[in-house]
């Protein structure tokens, strides 16, 4: 929270913390990309348990995760993340492929301007 | 109902997408002579105790006003008279900032501010930001100044070491980056190799989309991308060895990232610095070792002490200048919990290479008459001599070689010639 600028009851003063812009700064944006990349780090396991159902194919998936993960999505954001997740490799549905698709969609997910409005 | 989320929709889509040029271009422009000058912007968040900073330590009414606060004669340290006679000396922590002083490169201004000075952090704050007392909202002064700028602007022509953008630096057309911390300012990834490279390649095409109907999408999409596209050159001030050591706290390590990035040269016109806690309202305790004022002093002191040794010794003082504000002064008989409320005019400082040293402006005299005209408010604060505009000014005009009637909307090329 303190690396996204919102450290638990300490405003930057009586006022509280400002409405607008400068919420979306570089260093702000970065550090809420890398908190979403935390938290799917820690449950790698448990999305690919999840999504096992979603094995069939890297689409399958990528539909598993933003049905779950809803933001309104650009279609070019959506076709950014079948690329990716077709990509590194012939397809097997194995598990290591699971927990490595299923959390680099979660970081992307949750990072991409459009969950910024979610 | 007017929710966090549509003020973030109705505010960004005022923006159109920011500018952030593509890298080969700034390095032409640096490749043909830009110049090297750069402005620090430091904020002493909170409302600064300039009668505290710099005292009239022959005031008699300065001890009788303030029982517990006042800082003994003998401790003070001495720094000659201003125009009007009266002698002033520095708070005992800033012994750096006198040699600096002594060394004709640190101006003091006296008594900065405006007209009916606002009591309201917030307020106070977006006026000094804006440079309008009558419009707090609009953008900031020194984004106003780069967006005068030819484009395309250096991705990081603005480098803010704190975790929002300032209003100061905001301007539509104006990206700033923001790095709180060098090693936190990269792309991290769930996973690792080939892989991460893959989630890299596809979280920089997501952040490319200009969706023309969601301009605040794309917005955070430029963002996202100006992040990307600076990560590397980041990376390499992290590696940047100074000259001194710099404190080991946030304001320490900030001023070294921006001496770093200087060093480096990576394009940076405007940082933007912050040291806080200067909201005093209670056991301000300006003289005992821990007290909150001193370390307030100490810890402003040793950071702008080791920059300003640290760019001596790299030579790059004279390309360098340092200007401080506040959002506020404080009142000038202090409060039954031993601290202070928020106030009017303060003291402002402007270091650097460049910079003619010495008192600018002179002081108030605490005189509790009413009709003292260097107090204001039943004499309860210190009036402003001088229009905080007319600082600015100078900065803008004989610094970085702008026009500050455009910039800030009126002629206040009045101001103190510290620079």
């Amino acid at each position: 929270m303190t690396n996204m600028s919102q450290t638990l009851y300490e405003p930057p003063n009586v006022a509280g913390w400002v409405l607008g812009q400068s919420w979306f700064s570089t260093g702000a944006m970065l550090a809420r990309m890398n908190f979403a990349s935390t938290l799917a780090l820690n449950q790698k396991f448990n999305l690919a348990t999840a999504a096992s159902g979603a094995k069939s194919s890297p689409q399958a998936v990528v539909n598993f995760m933003t049905e779950r993960l809803t933001a309104d999505l650009e279609s070019a954001t959506r076709n950014d993340l079948n690329v990716y997740a077709a990509a590194n490799g012939a397809w097997t549905g194995s598990t290591s492929q699971l927990q490595a698709k299923t959390a680099g969609l979660a970081h992307l997910i949750i990072g991409s301007p459009e969950y910024q409005f979610v | 109902m007017m929710t966090r989320r549509t003020f973030f929709k109705n505010g960004v889509a005022a923006f159109t997408v920011s500018l952030a040029a593509p890298r080969f271009l700034s390095d032409l422009a640096r490749a043909q002579g830009a110049s090297s000058r750069n402005l620090i912007i430091l904020d002493l968040s909170g409302g600064n105790d300039g009668l505290s900073t710099l005292i009239p330590y022959t005031d008699s009414f300065y001890y009788s006003r303030r029982p517990t606060l006042a800082i003994p004669a003998g401790t003070v340290l001495q720094i000659g008279s201003d125009s009007s006679g009266k002698a002033l000396g520095l708070h005992p922590q800033l012994t750096g900032l006198k040699d600096i002083f002594n060394q004709g490169r640190l101006a003091i201004v006296q008594r900065v501010g405006y007209q009916n000075s606002s009591r309201s952090h917030f307020t106070g704050t977006d006026i000094w930001s804006t440079a309008n007392p009558t419009n707090s909202s609009e953008s900031g002064w020194v984004g106003r100044y780069l967006a005068t700028l030819p484009p395309p602007l250096d991705p990081l022509v603005a480098w803010n070491t704190t975790g929002d953008t300032p209003h100061a630096l905001q301007d539509p057309t104006v990206s700033v980056a923001s790095i709180p911390s060098i090693t936190g300012y990269a792309f991290n990834s769930p996973n690792s190799g080939t892989e991460a490279q893959f989630e890299k390649t596809a979280a920089t095409s997501i952040a490319s989309h200009v969706p023309v109907d969601r301009p605040w999408v794309a917005f955070v999409g430029s963002t996202v991308q100006a992040a990307l596209d600076t990560l590397n050159t980041v990376a390499s001030v992290g590696a940047y060895k100074a000259s001194v050591t710099y404190p080991n706290n946030g304001f320490g390590q900030a001023l070294q990232a921006v001496a770093g990035a200087m060093a480096k040269g990576v394009g940076t016109k405007v940082f933007f610095v912050q040291t806080g806690g200067f909201d005093t309202h209670a056991s301000q305790d300006t003289t005992s070792a821990n007290g909150a004022y001193v370390k307030l002093m100490s810890t402003l002191n040793d950071g702008l002490t080791a920059l300003y040794n640290d760019l001596k010794n790299t030579g790059l003082l004279n390309d360098t200048l340092l200007l401080s504000f506040s959002e506020f002064g404080r009142r000038i008989t202090e409060n039954g919990s031993k601290g202070t409320d928020h106030g009017a005019a303060s003291v402002m400082f402007a270091m650097g290479g460049a910079v003619r040293g010495g008192i600018f402006g002179t002081a108030a005299s605490l005189n509790t008459d009413p009709s003292n005209p260097t107090l204001e408010n039943n004499a309860g604060d210190v009036t402003y001599e001088t229009d905080f505009r007319a600082a600015y000014a100078r900065v803008i005009d004989n610094w970085l070689g702008g026009d500050s009637v455009g910039v800030l909307g009126a002629n206040f090329k009045t101001g103190p010639a510290f620079v």
